[in-house]
């Protein structure tokens, strides 16, 4: 496959003439909360196509999750097309930052109904959407490159690590879903400026943790006054007693290795990405109305 | 071949030698040293050892850089990047299973950048030169099996610098007559090696390599005047005066001026093909313990001519008579065959305390020619470093080491003087020898600080040096080895490691460095060279003081700014006099010329240096990966020696007189850099 893609433009233009999928339909739905409240056009999109084999694949793109595509296989509930599932198989991630970049792809579990009501499809999750195992990974930073082995290595640690934070910051005040991971929109502040008062305040403000209430649990300031309460990472202070006091055992270490914030400098899509994911499965798609805008 | 007047604690210009892989290039430099021909798009690491290096290493005799090459396993790959004055290209990409290609290509030029400082140049009365540089850079590897690795690095460079100064120097306001110059220097370097890199078992590495190496260097200029100019009435009484002793020589009564128009060319070039192999084989004695031995040896081949026309004043029948002398010289060619072997041991003693590297090279030189074959002495190479850490891993200071070393070191002389009238016979000619001694200590702190002093003494014996005796067709060059030197001094060094918001470093450097050219009857001697003979002198390179501040400041992730800050003591200066005469020519055509004779003398005076020399660049740039791609940008803009209009040193030597006026000048030479701030801004996209 590295052999592909070396081959530039040519190859990837001859492979692209030689696919023998057939575009067969695409869906596509507007969350419509969102929509109604002129946010930023929050989009989903299932697009199926037929393989040489005859058989059905489909790709779901969601702004939600911005910068994956969930690909997986579509069964015919009947002859018509007018009731199928979506299993779910993979997820593709490309999340970059200043210095770098993490691509991946990963093993997934998940199922979805479509079926056809009047002129639209209503769509309900028969099983949430889990991410399980890095199959690729191409992560940059700065002039290194992990790929291969090492990288998947590398990948996959990143991914439970968000995981951990992810199910963390749930447990706090912050909204169900966000619709722009660095913008303010008119649901409110930023996913960015949310996550980082609430795992970062050393850099990012206590008083802006305490203004914004981000946290289920009360936390003094004034406990920071205690001897022996900095640790120097990468030219950055984190608080021992707010690490303590604030975060479950399992994440302790991360935060005050520095493995969180480099998390977050590196990758903070997949931040995003996998906080929405239960919420976008929970409450986007489950019993949401598709248009079918494009047939063959 | 060229020269960067690069001089590394106090050592020759050309002490300085540079390995890619193992392979040595003999002209890493490009535009005489201003640019280096390794970017860090080819260059995965370099190593720069001005002290005790490995006795792997030899032909050098002040300091040593490794360069190792990148090697393109990094999948597909691509940079790109353009500016007012650079584009540059490189692509990497996989070929078959482990096997990869990286190709790139750098052009720089000057125009852009001359266009918008032309009106600057021109009120400060400096000229800007055309210049053009352009690289090819070719790297490939193959791992047919995980212990097995063949490569081939490819280069293939050109740049020139064309100097026109024709319309820095028109009429004058007493000459109608002007003068015009032009030089275009060029140099041509390419250099193609391969080897393979083997690994039978885990106690033992195999690499050895052999390549090729084509370096052509050389210049084609022009010169002349044109125009008319009218006798003044100090020429006319002088002229008379003339006539009245020697009747013979043209009247001028009635004739107001005298017109020239004269064109001299010259062309000069060097050319070396040299051809290099080694084998080196690291051995696993012990875990603390590794030998390494090793051969090799290089061929080169080395050709230089010259040849121009020239107009110039010759006396004939008692008058200096305006004529073009042609001049043509085919030197003969010259080889040198270099052969060495080496071992070399790396003990750690106490692991992560004391270690020691410890070995010993010998090598031979046999300089041949047409006429002549000249064995030199087997010339030995012992090395020896010692580092010591015994204090680690305290809470704020990581390491403190103390580190100490030996060795001899040399390297082969220039042979374009060698010829057969010479006489020489084996063992005349000696190579020079550097002794050095190094001590030194080095702090590291948590946070990637660090703070190094190293302190060096260096006997240099066996310099060799070019005098003259006769003149005209008769003169001889007369080689010796007998020069002596001393040079001592100290490098400090403030050095904070990559950071997020502030890394950079800080470095002092004070040389004392005097020589001994022991042939020479008195003080006005000098060389072939132009050092002096027979007295201790200062050499031509020597700056007593040099202190650097580069920093890399990054108020915010995506922006980082970079000051460059360089200050350094003056260079020698040479002590001038010129003293004019008046005198006339008698031109091609019949007419009499008002001329002017000059002679100066140039002394050497241990007291004199040019001015101290202060330069600031500054670098600004922006950049990020654009959103959820692999394709990262970067935006800079950047000015070289920012505060030139507030402080610009004075450059010695390239005044001349006005051959027709008797009056001083700038010759093309004083100026021919630009003596204004250069801007330049770019982008740059990588994928």
């Amino acid at each position: 496959m590295r052999i592909r893609e070396s081959l530039l433009l040519l190859c990837f233009t001859v492979f692209l003439m030689t696919d023998c999928s057939t575009f067969t339909a695409k869906y596509r739905t507007y969350e419509r909360n969102m929509h109604r409240l002129k946010a930023l056009s929050c989009k989903s999109e299932l697009t199926i196509k037929e393989n040489g084999k005859k058989e059905l694949t489909a790709v779901l793109r969601t702004d939600y999750l911005p910068g994956t595509a969930i690909t997986g296989e579509i069964k015919k509930r009947d002859e018509a097309g007018n009731d199928f599932s979506f299993v779910i198989q993979k997820i593709k991630l490309s999340a970059s930052s200043v210095k770098g970049y993490n691509f991946g792809e990963c093993t997934a579990s998940g199922s979805i109904n479509f079926k056809k009501e009047g002129n639209v499809f209503e769509s309900l999750v028969i099983e949430k959407m889990e991410v399980l195992e890095v199959l690729k990974a191409d992560i940059r930073y700065n002039d290194y490159y992990y790929r291969g082995n090492e990288g998947k290595k590398r990948l996959q640690e990143r991914i439970n690590r968000i995981t951990e934070t992810v199910k963390f910051l749930k447990t706090g005040e912050m909204r169900k879903i966000y619709s722009n991971l660095l913008f303010k929109t008119v649901e409110g502040e930023s996913f960015k400026k949310d996550i980082s008062v609430i795992l970062f305040p050393e850099i990012y403000g206590f008083e802006n943790l305490k203004r914004k209430n981000l946290l289920d649990e009360d936390f003094d300031i004034s406990e920071l006054k205690v001897p022996n309460d900095m640790i120097l990472i990468d030219e950055m202070i984190w608080r021992k007693s707010y690490t303590n006091k604030i975060f479950p055992e399992i994440l302790q270490k991360i935060r005050n290795s520095g493995s969180m914030f480099r998390d977050y400098e590196e990758a903070l899509d997949i931040f995003f990405i996998l906080y929405n994911l239960d919420y976008y499965f929970d409450g986007i798609i489950n019993n949401c109305k598709w248009n079918k805008i494009e047939l063959n | 071949m060229g020269g960067n007047n690069l001089s590394i604690r106090g050592g020759d210009t050309e002490g300085l030698t540079t390995l890619l892989d193992g392979f040595i290039v003999r002209y890493p430099y490009q535009w005489s040293g201003m640019y280096s021909i390794f970017t860090p798009n080819v260059v995965d690491s370099v190593k720069f050892s001005a002290g005790i290096f490995s006795a792997k290493c030899g032909f050098a005799t002040s300091a040593l850089m490794e360069v190792n090459s990148l090697t393109p396993d990094e999948g597909f790959k691509i940079m790109a990047m353009t500016s007012l004055a650079d584009s540059e290209i490189y692509i990497q990409t996989p070929l078959w299973k482990n096997s990869g290609l990286l190709l790139g290509g750098r052009f720089i030029y000057y125009d852009l950048v001359n266009l918008l400082m032309r009106g600057a140049a021109s009120s400060m009365g400096a000229s800007l030169n055309s210049q053009y540089l352009r690289d090819g850079y070719f790297k490939w590897f193959w791992k047919p099996t995980e212990k097995v690795e063949w490569y081939i690095n490819g280069f293939f460079g050109s740049d020139g610098i064309n100097m026109d100064s024709s319309s820095m120097r028109g009429m004058s306001d007493e000459s109608g007559i002007s003068n015009s110059f032009n030089l275009d220097y060029y140099n041509y370097d390419t250099f193609w090696n391969t080897g393979f890199k083997i690994l039978p078992n885990d106690k033992l590495f195999i690499h050895f390599f052999t390549g090729y190496e084509y370096l052509t260097q050389g210049y084609a200029g022009s010169t002349g005047y044109k125009g008319s100019q009218k006798y003044s009435d100090a020429f006319r009484a002088y002229y008379e005066n003339l006539r009245l002793l020697n009747p013979a020589l043209p009247d001028i009564t009635g004739i107001d001026s005298f017109s020239i128009n004269s064109d001299s060319y010259m062309k000069s070039s060097k050319i070396l093909h040299s051809i290099q192999t080694r084998g080196d084989i690291d051995f696993s004695l012990h875990e603390k313990a590794m030998m390494s031995v090793g051969g090799g040896g290089i061929f080169d081949f080395n050709k230089s001519g010259s040849s121009g026309s020239m107009w110039g004043f010759v006396w004939e029948n008692g008058s200096p008579v305006y004529k073009k002398m042609e001049y043509s010289s085919e030197d003969e060619d010259k080889q040198i065959l270099t052969t060495f072997l080496y071992f070399n041991f790396n003990i750690n003693i106490i692991p992560e305390i004391l270690k020691i590297e410890t070995g010993f090279r010998i090598e031979h030189n046999v300089l041949f020619g047409e006429g002549y074959h000249v064995n030199t002495y087997p010339i030995p190479g012992p090395r020896f470093n010692l580092t010591y850490t015994p204090i680690r891993n305290l809470k704020f200071l990581d390491s403190l080491s103390f580190s100490g070393g030996i060795g001899l070191f040399s390297k082969a002389p220039d042979v374009s003087y060698l010829s057969k009238e010479m006489g020489l016979k084996d063992f005349d000619v000696s190579v020079p020898k550097t002794l050095t001694t190094v001590v030194g200590t080095e702090l590291k702190f948590p946070i990637g600080l660090s703070f190094k002093i190293e302190g060096y003494y260096k006997y240099v014996f066996n310099r060799y040096y070019v005098t003259t005796s006769g003149s005209g067709e008769d003169m001889d060059y007369d080689i010796h080895t007998d020069g002596i030197g001393h040079a001592a001094g100290f490098d400090l060094t403030f050095e904070k490691s990559f950071s997020r918001w502030l890394d950079g470093s800080i470095t002092y450097s004070f040389i004392f460095a005097k020589l001994l050219n022991p042939y020479g009857s008195d003080s006005d001697s000098t060389t072939m060279g132009g050092e002096p003979a027979g007295i201790w002198f200062y050499p031509s390179y020597h700056k007593f003081h040099n202190f650097n501040v580069i920093l890399n400041i990054r108020p915010a992730s995506w922006c980082t700014i970079t000051p460059k800050f360089v200050l350094s003591s003056g260079a020698p200066e040479r002590e001038t006099s010129t003293e004019t005469e008046q005198s006339y020519g008698i031109l091609d055509d019949g007419q009499v010329a008002e001329v002017y004779t000059s002679q100066t003398e140039s002394k050497y005076n241990d007291s004199m240096r040019d001015d101290l020399n202060f330069q600031f660049d500054l670098k600004l740039s922006f950049g990020s990966f654009i959103p959820r791609t692999k394709l990262k940008w970067e935006l800079f803009a950047s000015v070289e020696n920012l505060f030139v209009f507030l402080y610009s040193p004075s450059e010695s030597g390239g005044g001349g007189v006005n051959l027709f006026t008797g009056k001083s000048q700038t010759s093309s030479g004083a100026k021919y850099s630009a003596q204004i701030p250069t801007p330049n801004f770019g982008l740059k996209f990588e994928f």
